[in-house]
Order: C-alpha cells, then sequence, then structure tokens
C-alpha cells in the first residue's frame, strides 16, 4: 500500500501541472480594408516539477488562410516575416528572412505573458502567389498594419490536470 | 509532370519509431482530424496518406526477435523485450546506413513521386525519426536537376515539411548531416516548420526529460547564402504533457494544426 502510494505521488510530482488558455478576440480590418475579427490564444503549462512551458502565440485573422505564429526571439516575442509570403506594408519590395513583422510589446517572454491588456504591433502585410487557395471569401491576407498597436483584452481559463492534457484551443473565427 | 495548385493538396505523414507493425498506424487519421479541427468553415480539400515502414523495419529485426524469444524467460519479459528491442532497432536502423535505411528512403521517395505525377501538391508531416528520411529525402530531391526548379513551384514535388519532436539536433544525426541542399537562385521559398515541446526527451537527448532551453535546431541548418532557398523555424510548441507523453502529443495540438492549416493553404 505504502509503495503504491509513493507511486502515485511520484507520477503526480512528474506530470501534475496547472493548464491555462488564454484567449483574445477584436474587431478590426484586414490589410485589404474589410472588416475582420481576429483572434489570438496560447497555452502555458504550470508544472509542480520544472520549469514552465507556453506558446507559441497563434493569431488568426478572420477569412484568412493565414495563422500567424509569435516566437520568443533575444528581439521579443515576434512573428517573423518570410520572404514570398510577407512584406512591409506599403513596400512591394520582398523582405529579409526573419524580419520583425509582427510585435507582442507587453512582455518578451511567452511563459510571463498575463490576462489583461496585451498590445500588439503589426507592421505587414500578405504576400500571395499561385498556390495560396482563395476561395469564397478566403484570401492570406491578415490583420491590417497600423503604426498604434492593436490592444486585445486577454482572458484566461485555467485547469488542473495529473498527467497532463491537451490544450484546447479556440475555433477559428467563422468566415461570413 | 508538374504539380497543379488548383488540385487538392495531399499531406503525406511519415512516422517515427514505432512497436507493432504497419497495420498498427493511424497517423494520417489523426492529422486529418487535427487539419479538419483547425479548419474553421474553409472548405480546403485534401487528403492525408500515410508511408508505413513498420514492416520493413521488423524484417531487418527478425532474427534478434526470434533470439530473444530464446532468451527471455517468461511471456512477460518476451514482450518487453522484444519491444525494447523493436524501438531501439528503429533507431539503429535509421542511425547506421543500412541497406533497410536505404530501402525505408527509396519507399519514401517514390510515395512522394507518386503524388508528384498526379499532380497534387504534397505536404509532408514527419515525426521523430521519420524526420531523419524525410530530411534526406528531401534534400535528395533538390539535388536532382529534374525537380525544384527554385523559380517554379510547380516543378517541386514536396511544397513544404513540418516535423514534430525531431531528433535531427542530436549528434547521432546531425554528424552525416550538416547542411541543407540548396535551391540555387531564385525567390520562392521552402518552408520548413521544426515543432517540439521542451521537455521532449527525444529532442533533447536528456532521458529524463529535463526542459531544453534555447531556439536552434533546425535552424542551426540557416546559413548567410540567398541560394539557399529555405525559410527554417523552430516552433517551442506547449503539448500541455511532459517527458514521452509530449513526444506522442503533437498529433493532437491545435498550434501545430494551425501550422499546418497556414502550411497548407499557401
Amino acid at each position: 500500500m505504502k509503495n503504491l502510494l509513493t507511486s502515485i505521488y511520484l507520477l503526480v510530482l512528474l506530470n501534475g501541472c496547472t493548464l491555462s488558455m488564454y484567449t483574445a478576440e477584436l474587431d478590426a480590418l484586414n490589410s485589404d480594408g474589410e472588416p475582420r475579427k481576429a483572434l489570438l490564444y496560447w497555452s502555458k503549462t504550470d508544472r509542480l516539477i520544472g520549469a514552465a512551458k507556453a506558446g507559441p502565440v497563434i493569431l488568426m485573422t478572420e477569412c484568412s488562410t493565414r495563422r500567424l505564429s509569435f516566437d520568443e526571439t533575444e528581439s521579443g516575442i515576434i512573428y517573423r516575416g518570410e520572404p514570398g509570403r510577407d512584406r512591409v506594408a506599403g513596400q512591394n519590395e520582398t523582405i529579409a528572412d526573419g524580419i520583425v513583422c509582427a510585435k507582442i510589446e507587453t512582455q518578451s517572454k511567452l511563459t510571463e505573458l498575463q490576462a489583461g491588456e496585451l498590445m500588439l504591433t503589426m507592421l505587414c502585410e500578405a504576400v500571395f502567389d499561385e498556390f495560396s487557395i482563395q476561395e469564397g471569401l478566403y484570401t492570406p491576407a491578415y490583420l491590417q498594419a497600423r503604426e498604434a498597436p492593436y490592444r486585445f483584452d486577454v482572458r484566461e481559463s485555467k485547469s488542473w490536470s495529473v498527467f497532463g492534457e491537451t490544450p484546447k484551443a479556440p475555433e477559428p473565427p467563422e468566415c461570413k | 509532370m508538374t504539380v497543379d495548385p488548383k488540385k487538392p493538396r495531399t499531406v503525406l505523414i511519415i512516422h517515427g519509431v514505432q512497436t507493432g507493425d504497419d497495420n498498427d498506424l493511424i497517423q494520417d487519421q489523426l492529422i486529418e482530424q487535427l487539419l479538419k479541427s483547425r479548419l474553421g468553415n474553409m472548405p480546403l480539400q485534401f487528403k492525408t496518406d500515410l508511408y508505413r515502414y513498420e514492416n520493413l523495419n521488423n524484417q531487418a529485426q527478425s532474427k534478434y526477435q526470434k533470439l530473444i524469444k530464446l532468451i527471455a524467460a517468461n511471456p512477460i519479459g518476451e514482450v518487453l523485450a522484444g519491444n525494447a528491442l523493436d524501438l531501439i532497432g528503429d533507431v539503429v536502423t535509421a542511425r547506421l546506413d543500412t541497406s533497410t535505411a536505404a530501402q525505408i528512403r527509396q519507399g519514401f521517395k517514390n510515395k512522394i513521386l507518386e503524388i508528384f505525377t498526379e499532380g497534387s501538391p504534397c505536404y509532408v508531416v514527419a515525426h521523430s525519426l521519420g524526420s531523419i528520411y524525410a530530411f534526406d529525402v528531401i534534400n535528395e530531391l533538390i539535388k536532382d536537376k529534374h525537380y525544384f526548379d527554385r523559380n517554379s513551384r510547380r516543378t517541386w514535388p514536396v511544397q513544404g515539411l513540418i516535423t514534430l519532436g525531431s531528433p535531427i539536433g542530436l549528434s547521432m544525426f546531425k554528424k552525416r548531416r550538416q547542411k541543407l541542399q540548396s535551391l540555387g537562385e531564385g525567390t520562392k521559398m521552402f518552408r520548413w516548420l521544426n515543432y517540439w515541446d521542451r521537455t521532449d526527451p527525444v529532442v533533447s537527448g536528456k532521458l529524463f526529460g529535463q526542459t531544453l532551453s534555447g531556439f536552434e535546431i533546425a535552424e542551426k541548418y540557416r546559413t548567410e547564402s540567398p541560394d539557399l532557398g529555405w525559410v527554417i523555424r523552430d516552433r517551442p510548441v506547449d503539448t500541455g504533457k511532459a517527458w514521452l507523453m509530449a513526444h506522442v502529443a503533437y498529433w493532437e495540438n491545435p498550434m501545430v494544426g494551425d501550422g499546418l492549416f497556414d502550411l497548407v493553404t499557401n
């Protein structure tokens, strides 16, 4: 009996964690000037033993085929632009690989991002080629670049798990 | 022979270290479910396909399996020892340049070229050890002058690569794979997204799954040369699980699903 309890205790210590899902929604314009919902989400796992894990932060825009992934880098939490897929808004030239195309201004570490106000700056717009699907209202256009940062109001939902659990992400915004 | 961007997309999966045989593998169904769960109401036409090679591995290990049956003292010991051999044997097969590894690579290449002949844009998802085979085969195809004209994606048998829990950063695999095949002059970019959980022991090589810090695994292959033609992103992802459970949790992770959606639709 004692061995069984010790095993359970060890199992919980190794795998037990608090899971947080962070989400935020905003009404805005996409780079084509169309009114669209933007939805941001990420997850964080706080383990009983070991460092917390989080991210990446995903930005989805209604009717967009692009899902931007924000990574933690030396320049902060950014979406790194890709040549042939992004360009600095208003410019025709292609960008260098890895250039900052969007940035979360609030924090520089994913595990330190919290619920509440999150400021996000958009600098780029989508570039597409013949392989980019354009079906109905769907295009690659994502949240419009602008000088002032977008302000998202982030909510957190928390749960506890003994063995860990796959994060439950919000549904992509319905395109209508 | 060219790819038609208007045709439905094919997501081709290559699995990693396995126990059992080809009939036990369902990763194509898992990826189909994952992608469908992230489509929203987008009417994306796609199919998934799985390249299975576990029977090839099993054939190569059959004489050792027989030996284990003789050595193992009881049925439980036999099952445990058999599974251990199955897993370790897969790694050894891939690590050493065996004829079985060559057969697996050739089979995977044939599968890609079959999809290419149909004209369907193909996207590869490679898990664990499968990422080593995918890496080798894609680089081999880029080297072949019949494919991968940098300026025409229609000549690309593979449009993009996602690796999940790849051990490519471990020295046992890295030392034989020092650099990527360059696509040459041009503007189009081949995308490689490498997803990994910080506690995945297959990625870190740390038996007890200690948290890995830093970013560079696949990105170590980046160079300053504009002719390289690869966009590479390491994506540490929170699977919500730890250790070996993290290694098999990528299949259902929504962040991975959104990365796949973004890759396949563009």
